[in-house]
């Protein structure tokens, strides 16, 4: 029995370990990103920056967060994903819902349609036409309508529903409660866990969305915080010192910029991601059992 | 519980979603986030309607890294003008695809700048711009003035003028950075000759001036060796971008030079010796600076428009270092030089879908008057910039702050007096400023143009250019390290011929001799 034990705190050990090695990989280039925003562009131009600032000054923090142009694509970027995803999950639940009642006449041609968009679409030409007579270019529309609705999401929505026990809606209807009672007092009432589980999968969907700004936003002052930030890094790569014109060589910024940039953007995604991340957990479980 | 309070919450929130919603996507300007207007302040609107019989402009920009639309030249453009611009702006990444995407769904774009050429030409050539020659002859006098003929050359189709160009300042890149304190420590002289090079080079890894002990580096570069320069003591006149030369009146591939195997075995020497870093094959841009910066390394394959940050962080770190840019060294055969680059650097079209072709040539019309032109990308006399000895020089940091991105908004360019003007941005930072004039100011003759810099689209070499280069990189880089021979050099090439090469020449020779 104890050479199992030994045996099995010398696996923990090589797991806990490994873990460790893990997590490191993904938190030293991050810290070094934290540093280098920290440090003075002497310091990082010279490659002494590694995990630790060097030349520390919150110059660089203040530069961007004082950025009219960062701050205007941070407040693009958190109004794009607080209206999509508030407008995502009710437009969600409107279709999971009715969708759940298999009872229902004609739902599986329905459902079928659904699924079908899963596996076919249009393709980027089409869509870029469609939004356009639509009139959403150069309009944060254009970012949220096409995104209301994630039939995967909606599909995980339609399973939560149809494992609420079923016995839950006769009674309430025995008692003589009308569908749209049943819905407002009980239904949306029990769907707080997968409403909060579906939200952070659209949360985090709109706010790291780059390719459809990219498409259909070209006025600056709508550009939302990925694509800022993809312009703001692209401009100090090898390939651009060959390809660019000698006078936006000259304008680019200065590297701690840069890093600040990255940091001053990451960090509200980084706030809200522990404190909902319990959700995540609970939204792996749903739909599991099948009951 | 209070179940109530919390039913009523849940109908509240959904009224809200539904409101909000309807808020952000009907209108043209979307509620909160970014709304433009709240942004500009006050200043938007009024001008607007300050030129109410002048109509908006719609104006399809590059990428650059300032805000077109706040931007003090936008201001100055309206003023002088009276036209008020939108500008819209390309992302920085698939810029390409985008236009294309935007012109073939008809945009309502009244001007569009294109850096690629290639795609200028092919709208071009597919109808979808505007002919531009008779509206030019008609509201575009200042126009005329300001563009050569030659420049319009490269704007136009069958005789007809689809584009406005403006011309890149022409100019030597790169160069080679040496730390002229180790010189003195060393007790040599500025190299002039490759060999002197070589010399120094031996005696900067022999007596490590900079105390580096192992980490001595005497020469570090990163990219395509193809060093300029160094590659000029040899006749050859080409850098990781540019690789096409003219040998004999003919566009020869630096690939198949006669003078690239000479040239080869000297840089495999210097990697061989452990005179060129050892790394050089995979330092990135930045690592390479990093060792010349962190006084580690004595030559520096650099572009002096990064020698602002270099500065700054040497200054810090070595005090006491001095550097600068080496004249081009002369060869056993007595031949130097550097690259120069230039050509266009994009040409501003009118689609045929735009609202307003005429309003758009008269508002670029208008901007071309040398005045306006002068104002527009260096200032005011006093305010921006003062007058010595003909040389413009910066306020700081006014000149920076209201015109340091000036070049953005340049459509066509005066081409008498631009250069003039433009220099007053390199006095930004005075040793890039000095260094730029080290190696532009050489004999003309030792400053060999970059043959394709005003080539007009040529497909094959449009899409094959990248990879002919990347192959040859690859090749080279082997070369130096594994040794060069003459089954190298033929694999090189074939590998070369295999990435279309053959095409691209017989395209591009094509063009050259009828040009």
């Amino acid at each position: 029995m104890r050479h199992i034990r030994a045996g099995d705190r010398v696996l923990d050990i090589v797991v806990y370990a490994w873990l460790a090695l893990c997590a490191l990989a993904c938190l030293l280039p991050f810290l070094n990103v934290l540093s280098k925003s920290l440090s003075a562009n002497w310091a990082i131009v010279s490659g002494q920056v590694g995990l630790w600032p060097v030349g520390f000054t919150f110059e660089n923090l203040y530069f961007v967060m004082t950025d009219s142009t960062f701050l205007r694509a941070l407040g693009v970027s958190a109004f794009v994903t607080v209206v999509g995803t508030l407008g995502a999950i009710l437009f969600t639940a409107v279709a999971a819902y009715p969708l759940s009642k298999k009872h229902l006449p004609g739902i599986k041609p329905i459902l079928f349609a659904y699924v079908f968009t899963m596996l076919f679409n249009g393709g980027l030409i089409p869509n870029y036409l469609l939004i356009k007579s639509l009139g959403l270019m150069n309009n944060l529309g254009a970012l949220i309508l096409p995104g209301l609705i994630n039939v995967f999401n909606m599909l995980l929505m339609k399973n939560y529903y149809e494992n609420l026990p079923e016995s839950l809606e006769e009674s309430a209807k025995l008692e003589g409660a009308s569908n749209l009672r049943i819905v407002l007092r009980i239904i949306i009432p029990l769907s707080a866990p997968v409403f909060a589980t579906i939200s952070l999968f659209y949360a985090v969907a709109f706010w790291s969305d780059w390719f459809h700004p990219l498409l259909y936003i070209t006025d600056p002052s709508l550009k939302p915080l990925q694509l800022y930030l993809r312009d703001i890094v692209l401009e100090a790569s090898d390939e651009s010192r060959l390809t660019q014109s000698i006078d936006n060589l000259l304008n680019v910024s200065p590297e701690g910029i840069r890093n600040a940039t990255i940091i001053v953007s990451t960090l509200p995604i980084l706030l809200v991601y522990p404190m909902l991340q319990k959700y995540f957990i609970k939204g792996i479980l749903i739909g599991s059992v099948k009951g | 519980m209070d179940l109530r309070h919390k039913r009523g919450w849940m109908a509240a929130a959904l009224v809200l979603v539904v409101v909000v919603l309807l808020a952000g996507c009907s209108g043209q300007e979307p509620a909160g986030g970014g709304n433009k207007d709240a942004a500009a302040g006050g200043g938007g609107g009024e001008q607007k309607e300050a030129s109410a019989n002048k109509p908006e402009l719609k104006f399809l920009k590059v990428y650059t890294n300032i805000d077109y639309n706040h931007y003090p030249v936008a201001d100055y453009i309206e003023e002088a003008s009276g036209y008020a611009i939108q500008y819209d702006a390309l992302p920085q990444e698939h810029a390409s695809e985008k236009l294309n995407l935007i012109m073939a769904s008809g945009s309502n774009y009244d001007l569009v700048d294109a850096t690629n050429a290639q795609d200028f030409f092919t709208f071009a050539e597919n109808g979808a711009l505007t002919d531009l020659t008779p509206l030019i002859d008609e509201f575009g006098p200042h126009i005329r003035e300001a563009i050569s003929d030659e420049s319009f050359a490269s704007a136009s189709v069958d005789g007809k003028i689809y584009g406005i160009p403006t011309l890149n300042i022409s100019y030597v890149r790169t160069g080679l950075l040496i730390r002229t304190d180790w010189l003195e420590q060393v007790g040599l002289p500025m190299p002039q000759t490759l060999d002197e090079f070589t010399a120094v080079l031996r005696a900067f890894r022999e007596q490590d001036p900079g105390g580096n002990g192992a980490q001595n580096i005497p020469f570090t570069m990163s990219g395509t060796p193809l060093i300029d320069n160094v590659a000029g003591a040899f006749g050859l006149f080409v850098d990781g971008g540019a690789q096409w030369s003219e040998v004999d009146g003919e566009l020869v591939h630096a690939a198949n030079h006669p003078a690239l195997p000479d040239y080869l075995q000297y840089v495999r020497m210097l990697y061989e010796e452990g005179l060129l870093d050892a790394e050089f094959a995979t330092n990135k841009g930045s690592t390479a600076a990093e060792k010349f910066t962190s006084g580690r390394a004595g030559v520096l394959v650099a572009g002096w428009s990064s020698i602002p940050g270099y500065d700054e962080a040497l200054q810090k770190v070595q005090p006491d270092a001095t550097y600068q840019f080496l004249l081009p060294m002369e060869g056993a055969d007595g031949q130097k030089g550097f690259l120069k680059h230039g050509g266009i650097n994009k040409i501003t079209f009118v689609p045929k879908s735009a609202a307003h072709p005429e309003d758009a040539v008269k508002a670029v019309n208008a901007l071309l008057e040398p005045e306006t032109f002068k104002e527009m990308f260096i200032g005011t006399e006093g305010e921006t910039y003062t007058v010595e000895d003909g040389a413009y020089l910066p306020i700081e940091p006014a000149f920076f702050d209201q015109r340091g991105s000036s070049n953005a908004f340049v459509i066509g360019m005066d081409e008498d007096v631009f250069e003039t003007y433009w220099q007053a941005r390199l006095r930004k930072n005075q040793a890039m400023y000095d260094n730029y004039r080290i190696v532009n100011e050489v004999p003309e003759e030792q400053r060999v143009f970059n043959p394709l810099a005003f080539a007009p689209y040529l497909p094959q070499l449009a899409a094959s250019n990248n990879q002919l280069n990347s192959v040859v990189r690859d090749a080279l880089i082997q070369m130096v390290v594994d040794g060069v021979t003459d089954k190298g050099i033929a694999d090189m090439q074939s590998a070369w011929k295999a990435a279309g090469g053959e095409a691209v020449a017989a395209e591009i020779n094509e063009w050259y001799t009828s040009r």
